[in-house]
């Protein structure tokens, strides 16, 4: 019954990708950017969709399993201010240079605004290396979430496959325009059946109040599980927004500029409405469900959902999270096909441009080729949702100042640019191999390698540029009309 | 919707230096370490601590502040690069370009 609910909502995502190739336009930027035509509503849900990951439902509660409803506070509160922010400013900003100059992605950008090739290739691998355990999250979300609902009978693994399967159709059907669609209808999806499964298991122990009742007090405010350095360092994650290639693709699927106001203002509410009841179940489920460790807490949503939801909703409801943790799988694989398709494939070609229809074909093979890649390294990594997600974010957040100085900083140099690459490829390689996690706190500072990572990034980037000549004048016209002094 | 930032007021702050002390004012909000340690649940709220109650609150705030933050935004000057231009390279320049103020730098 279960597995039929779950593969009758994966069949309706299917036909919903069959039914975006129709409208398929045979070129690149339609496959990719949905030839910049969505309109507001579109834009929030698919952004959102995107943003929200495996990491949001299953790492979160598996988070706040141990840690208490701090867990709000360190990811979901500072996403609800930064998040929008960046989509204001940097967001508008990527959105005008794409559409003026026909950019899709954030290596273009790079590439003109520095003139330099190796740049781009390097800031193409970073990119790429980064959206790889951010992909591998839904990978493996998708395959607890089907392996818990089905009591073990789907094996992880396979529950991972079904999900890579069916963003592999619909996304290679349709492209952007699917994976947006596709995004909407399961952004909704898992909004309402979030909120119903709350209600649903917040009932089933005896209501809120009741079931707060019975969990440790240590869970209900920070205390010493949380450090004050710790919600600091925290605050910077959000930014990772901004440095997001698959973010930056929905950016430029917009319509209109103005098209970016519903995003602004919803994002904080959605923000909230999604974390809200993750963190809350996780923290019930502390009582509800004890014993959990490891990797295993990031499942405490499906136990409760197993053990206090009727069995025909529980279902639907697994089928929810799944949709959740699809909606940002396939804009991380898109992403990451534009990227290969444009920036590797599209440079070594520049003498024999592919055809339009030449860019989509390729743009399909390497969704494929992505997934499998991302599918194999899924059945040997076993890590918590969360600290995989953290370390991911942390990287991007390390390329944020690179980013921010292509768009609005006129004296940055491409030896600055370089040294900014280096400092936080070199730093978040550093933390990485050492002992500490991602959250571990960094000698008697109390912060995260977040800070660090994006600090060294920037320090290298002004110092650098400072000390070497400013880019010429012809150059920044293309970014500053009028302005390039 | 009226584009504020395009007209600055004699002897007032600017309009982008306003935005971003009301979003410093917020970020700084977010670390409330005054309810580090305090337990207590809110019977009113549904029984939830008051910790995680300032921080839905806090989300709530932040909607505000993006419904005043947008008003401000410069958008007629990106607007006029739709109405000017289609995608693509080779295409004209609109003069000017939003900075990270939210007003043209």
């Amino acid at each position: 019954m279960t597995l039929a609910w779950v593969g009758l909502y994966l069949a309706a995502v299917v036909a919903l990708g069959a039914v975006a190739q129709r409208r398929l336009a045979a070129s690149g930027e339609d496959f990719f950017a949905a030839s910049r035509s969505f309109g507001p509503f579109v834009l929030l849900m698919s952004l959102f969709g995107a943003h929200m990951t495996a990491f949001s439902l299953l790492g979160a509660s598996g988070e706040a399993y141990g840690r208490g409803v701090g867990v709000f506070s360190l990811m979901a509160s500072s996403s609800a201010l930064v998040a929008p922010v960046v989509f204001l400013f940097v967001g508008t900003r990527f959105w005008e240079l794409g559409k003026r100059h026909g950019w899709l992605t954030q290596v273009e950008l790079v590439r003109e605004r520095w003139g330099s090739e190796g740049l781009a290739l390097a800031l193409f691998a970073a990119l790429a290396f980064l959206v790889v355990p951010y992909l591998l999250l839904g990978i493996l979300g998708s395959g607890v979430t089907l392996a818990e609902v089905s009591g073990g009978q789907v094996p992880r693994w396979a529950g991972s496959l079904a999900a890579t399967a069916v963003v592999l159709v619909y996304v290679t059907a349709g492209g952007m325009r699917s994976t947006a669609w596709a995004n909407v209808f399961q952004t909704l999806v898992f909004l309402v059946l979030g909120g119903v499964t709350f209600a649903l298991i917040v009932g089933d122990l005896g209501g809120l109040s009741a079931a707060l009742a019975r969990v440790d007090p240590a869970l209900l405010h920070h205390g010493e599980r949380i450090r004050p350095w710790e919600l600091v360092s925290y605050a910077l994650i959000p930014l990772s927004v901004a440095a997001f290639p698959h973010m930056s693709m929905h950016w430029l699927t917009a319509k209109r500029a103005e098209t970016f106001r519903l995003p602004v203002v919803a994002y904080p509410l959605c923000v909230a409405a999604v974390w809200l009841p993750s963190v809350l179940l996780g923290v019930l489920g502390s009582a509800a469900v004890p014993g959990l460790a490891g990797p295993a807490a990031s499942g405490v949503l499906l136990r409760l959902i197993e053990q206090h939801a009727p069995a025909a909703l529980a279902s639907l409801l697994a089928a929810g999270v799944v949709a959740a943790v699809m909606a940002s799988l396939d804009s991380q694989v898109l992403a990451l096909s534009t990227l290969f398709t444009r920036d590797v494939v599209g440079r070594l070609r520049r003498a024999r441009p592919l055809s339009p229809r030449g860019e989509l074909a390729a743009g399909r093979l390497f969704v494929a080729a992505i997934l499998a890649a991302a599918f194999g390294l899924s059945l040997v990594v076993d890590r918590s949702l969360f600290r995989l997600g953290v370390w991911s974010f942390t990287g991007f957040v390390g390329l944020v100042p690179l980013i921010l100085a292509a768009l609005f900083w006129r004296r940055a140099t491409a030896a600055g640019a370089w040294a900014s690459l280096v400092a936080a490829a070199g730093t978040w390689t550093w933390f990485f191999l050492g002992k500490g996690g991602p959250e571990a706190p960094v000698g008697p500072s109390g912060l995260m390698p977040v800070v660090f990572v994006a600090g060294a990034a920037a320090v290298a980037l002004v110092a650098v540029s400072w000390a070497t000549r400013p880019p010429a004048r012809e150059r920044l016209e293309k970014f500053f009309p009028g302005e390039a002094a | 919707m009226a584009d504020r930032s395009a007209r600055p007021v004699r002897g007032r702050p600017s309009p982008a230096l306003a935005t971003w002390a009301v979003l410093t004012a917020l970020f700084l909000a977010h670390h409330d370490v005054w309810l580090w340690d305090a337990p207590h649940r809110l019977a009113w709220a549904g029984g939830l601590p008051a910790g995680l109650l300032y921080h839905v609150a806090y989300c709530a705030a932040a909607a505000l502040v993006m419904v005043w933050a947008v008003r401000r935004f410069p958008w007629s000057r990106l607007d006029r690069l739709d109405r000017t231009e289609g995608s693509g390279e080779g295409a004209p320049s609109p003069a000017g370009t939003p900075g990270p103020g939210g007003a043209p730098p």
